[in-house]
């Protein structure tokens, strides 16, 4: 098994977010290893997505709790009025529809049962929005604890970004400095993701899978994928 | 009102800049809105008086009370107006002067400025939220609350009822440029309280609304201010944006510090993923 890894966007995010489903995987891989290596380009892009993910979640839930304080008076919630705001209140277009529609359900499976009050709603969409914020590396002393930030400069590799098929955003860019890193570091070293599609697959009528390819072209020894494949 | 104490009143910044106002209004309501000239904004504490006072015969001196306003020696070209404003500036200088002349401190005349006066609904229930912070503080101090061992769910249940009336009547259209640091500041504040972290919720209130009477309040709410400064204040807009963005920045890792786990994503938690992802992907 490799020494040393480097990290992609996902991993990151993956050890971060509990709620994540890659976030056991991800967690246990940091853990497990000596050294994981977060690249300069994956440590702007995980900086910028995870500022993006949290206040775009926690902004949308607490519109929408604004929402059902202003437009919602009952003080007890009806399996009707629950209805009422997943039609009213909730907009398909956003990025929470899904889960805060899973939520309502819920909710209307529990008041086949006991009473839902107005005040249970926004204490729960409340609460939620402060989970979004959660850190779950702080019990590890924090996400700078179990991985190195790459610093020293990386030069290009043309010869290497030109044979390679991964061509999404920039995981070129991330496996270029992957490379970079196998180079220096002089020790088995393995790439790891939670994307199987761009670093894994083979992709339509590319001739051989991404994995084999970026082993092929690159100093890298493996590309390890920490996706949850859904089983448990 | 100098006069009608017999020199004993002595008058505070808050207390002219209200006075200001009543006679403003009062004017207004007769008809000499367009005549009387005197710019002011609403701000922190409300209505107040812009420019440099000594232009309009008073001269401001801190002392340990505050900031104390004293009248100038008057010339008459500061009374050119017409004789009929000038009858009605008396009439309403002698109104306010013996409803005021005897009242203590200035919680009166400040109650009764929001009362009569607030701009909004949003604005008069945001003064009466203000309200809290003593009344926490009075029940944090008081034997009883010891002896019933007060914890910080008493708290969140005095601020809550007052963050939702904030809710209600906050007007979206007409501050649309604060409106989501609002709901991030309620959604920080919410948990401040349940922290039981009275300091940092009255501090960061604080800083909410010095942010928004410069983002939104000061420039809804003027009377003759000179359109150069009401360009600059447009203008300078995005920086009290960002900088209480940072602040709230470090109250929200104030609040998840203090605050007790809860599992309310965990239900939901293959849809939250979803969500996750797919903002990951998109971003970036």
């Amino acid at each position: 098994m490799p020494d040393v890894s480097v990290l992609d966007t996902g991993m990151l995010l993956g050890a971060i977010i509990e709620k994540d489903t890659h976030h056991e995987e991800c967690i246990d891989y940091l853990l497990g290893k000596e050294l994981c290596y977060v690249t300069p380009t994956v440590e702007r892009e995980f900086e910028s997505k995870d500022e993006d993910i949290r206040s775009t979640l926690a902004d949308e839930i607490s519109q929408h709790r604004h929402d059902v304080s202003s437009e919602v008076d009952n003080q007890t919630l009806s399996p009707s009025t629950i209805d009422w705001i997943r039609t009213n209140l909730l907009n398909r277009e956003l990025n929470s529809y899904r889960f805060l529609e899973q939520y309502y359900q819920n909710l209307r499976g529990d008041a086949r049962f006991s009473t839902i009050d107005r005040l249970q709603v926004i204490t729960d969409l409340e609460e939620m929005e402060l989970e979004v914020w959660e850190d779950e590396t702080e019990e590890y002393g924090g996400l700078e604890s179990l991985v190195e930030y790459w610093v020293d400069p990386i030069p290009t590799y043309p010869d290497v970004e030109r044979e390679l098929l991964i061509h999404e955003g920039d995981d070129p860019i991330v496996c270029i400095e992957a490379h970079h890193i196998a180079t220096e570091e002089q020790s088995s070293t393995e790439l790891a993701t939670t994307n199987p599609r761009h670093f894994i697959r083979q992709e339509g009528d590319e001739p051989e899978t991404r994995e084999e390819n970026i082993v092929r072209v690159t100093n890298l020894d493996a590309v390890v994928n920490r996706s949850w494949d859904g089983s448990v | 009102m100098d006069r009608a104490s017999d020199g004993k009143k002595i008058i505070y910044e808050t207390e002219f800049n209200k006075l200001c106002y009543f006679a403003y209004k009062n004017l207004e309501e007769e008809g000499y809105a367009d005549e009387v000239m005197l710019p002011m904004r609403w701000y922190q504490f409300g209505m107040e008086f812009w420019g440099q006072p000594e232009a309009y015969g008073v001269i401001y001196q801190d002392d340990e009370r505050g900031t104390r306003v004293t009248r100038q020696t008057l010339s008459e070209s500061v009374f050119d107006v017409g004789q009929e404003l000038q009858d009605a500036i008396f009439k309403v200088a002698r109104q306010l002067a013996g409803k005021y002349k005897n009242t203590y401190g200035t919680d009166k005349i400040v109650d009764d400025s929001y009362e009569d006066y607030a701009p909004t609904e949003f604005v008069r229930e945001y003064h009466d939220f203000r309200s809290v912070f003593e009344d926490l503080e009075e029940g944090q101090s008081s034997l009883a609350s010891f002896a019933n061992d007060e914890s910080p769910d008493d708290h969140i249940s005095t601020v809550r009822p007052h963050m939702e009336r904030l809710v209600e009547s906050y007007p979206r259209s007409q501050y649309d440029e604060a409106y989501t640091l609002f709901r991030q500041w309620d959604s920080v504040t919410r948990q401040l309280a349940k922290n039981g972290d009275l300091d940092a919720m009255e501090a960061l209130a604080s800083d909410f609304w010095e942010m928004f009477s410069r983002v939104e309040l000061r420039i809804h709410h003027q009377i003759d201010i000179p359109s150069e400064d009401q360009a600059d204040w447009i203008l300078e807009r995005p920086r009290h944006k960002g900088a209480f963005e940072e602040t709230l920045k470090e109250y929200r890792q104030i609040a998840l510090k203090g605050r007790e786990n809860t599992d309310q994503l965990d239900r939901i938690s293959a849809s939250y993923s979803e969500a996750v992802r797919s903002i990951a992907n998109e971003s970036g």
